[in-house]
């Protein structure tokens, strides 16, 4: 399955510096190249849920890649999301989820996807195989949305602090992070001892060890929120929001 | 992710991004964990350690008591010389001067009143933690050595509290020991 299904539409992944709702308000004030490069932006932070969505919505790997460019195009840059949306109240993960199920519905009733090839071509990112392990898993359409929305939200936090730590000379710190709080997760297994890390890393006590991975863990809470603050409308939400993730991801 | 930090340089390699196969290795579950450390700040990097917790415990137990502050400065170690001509408390360990029956009321809730007050103060759960068990360890030392209650709690709810603590996994024995006797008391006077 991985070979055929592999794609490389996509562009570079980059920071969003303003709020996901400035920079669709913002986009049909902008030349052609600039409209282009913050769809491209955007498709890249949030092409993998809304494809694995299709592909879990059990569309084959183009019509579901068509899909996601039209949705993109056609949806999220052609103003109807924003027609859609009450900034002042929705959460954009929630919009989003909710108006590619209508275009989804919108498209089957016109015509077959083939047919609808998006004007602007843009092409999502080549990393793939994520997307497709999502796929691959028994879940409901918009269980493995939100996991794909989370593990990247994950990922980009994660890959924040790790370069924070390098540029504040923290690397233990954040070995150690790794080691005792990351990796256990990502491979299904107890902690090993802290005193064991100690011994590893040369730190002298185990509450020691635990203050460091506790000043990483802080630095994770603080990521987290600031990205989870970009796409919700209230600094309210922004708890609730990571809280609704984890309900869905717990299910 | 981070299986290429695995060094025999101490660990002090560069790790590298969280790239790849991360979305296949980390299920739906354990990303919701993950997810929850933004939200839980109290608890410690991992999941919740009787090491960690027994470790520090023992930490502030072992720490030098100071009749003056509470707690002995780093620079201290300089004037130990001096301070063994101080009086019979000087560079005694807190836990020392709980565990021993000489100790005099006025010192065992002087190391409450610090405990109380650092607790009060404490963000951290297990500092919280363990500077309550040092409250509760004096108020026990009061009861076993000198027969003296010096908290307004009934003897019954001290009772209770201490049997909660024994049953703390990370509990030194020398301190489960002290609780035991003081529920004795406890159970007598209730």
């Amino acid at each position: 399955m991985r070979g055929s299904d592999r794609t490389k539409i996509g562009g570079s992944r980059s920071t969003f510096l303003a709020t996901q709702w400035s920079q669709i308000n913002a986009f049909a004030g902008l030349n052609p190249d600039e409209q282009q490069a913050v769809l491209a932006d955007l498709m890249a932070c949030y092409w993998k849920p809304v494809y694995c969505y299709l592909r879990r919505k059990g569309h084959g790997n183009e019509e579901a890649k068509d899909l996601t460019q039209g949705f993109f195009q056609e949806i999220v840059m052609g103003r109807h999301l924003v027609e859609q949306a009450d900034e002042a109240k929705g959460r954009f993960r929630t919009l989003l989820l909710t108006a590619l199920d209508r275009y989804v519905i919108s498209v089957h009733r016109q015509q077959t996807a083939a047919k609808r090839r998006p004007a602007m071509k843009v092409s999502l990112p080549d990393d793939a195989d994520d997307a497709l392990s999502i796929v691959a898993r028994d879940m409901r359409p918009e269980e493995a949305f939100t996991h794909a929305w989370a593990c990247d939200l994950l990922r980009e936090v994660l890959a924040e602090i790790q370069s924070r730590c390098m540029q504040d000379d923290k690397q233990i710190h954040w070995q150690l992070f790794c080691r005792r709080v990351v990796e256990p997760l990502l491979a299904n297994q107890e902690a090993p001892p802290l005193s064991q890390l100690c011994e590893e890393y040369g730190v002298p006590t185990a509450v020691k060890a635990e203050n460091m991975i506790v000043t990483v863990r802080k630095r994770f809470q603080t990521a987290m929120k600031d990205r989870v603050r970009q796409y919700v409308a209230s600094e309210d939400e922004v708890d609730q929001e990571i809280r609704d993730l984890m309900v869905i991801l717990s299910r | 992710m981070c299986d290429q930090d695995k060094t025999t340089n101490r660990g002090r390699s560069r790790s590298h991004p969280p790239q790849g196969q991360f979305t296949e290795r980390l299920d739906p579950r354990n990303a919701a964990r993950l997810l929850g450390m933004a939200l839980d700040d109290k608890h410690g990097g991992g999941d919740d350690s009787d090491e960690v917790m027994g470790e520090l415990l023992q930490a502030r137990l072992g720490a030098t008591w100071n009749p003056e502050t509470g707690n002995e400065p780093p620079w201290s170690r300089l004037l130990r010389p001096l301070a063994r001509k101080r009086g019979p408390n000087a560079r005694r360990t807190v836990e020392g001067l709980l565990l021993d029956p000489r100790t005099s009321v006025a010192t065992i809730k002087a190391i409450r009143d610090h405990a109380k007050k650092r607790a009060a103060s404490e963000d951290s759960e297990r500092e919280h933690a363990a500077l309550t068990t040092i409250y509760f360890a004096a108020t026990a030392s009061a009861l076993v050595f000198h027969d003296v209650k010096t908290t307004t709690y009934s003897y019954k709810s001290l009772g209770d509290s201490f049997e909660r603590l024994i049953r703390q996994t990370w509990m030194p024995a020398k301190l489960a020991d002290l609780f035991r006797k003081a529920i004795e008391v406890c159970q007598r006077e209730a």
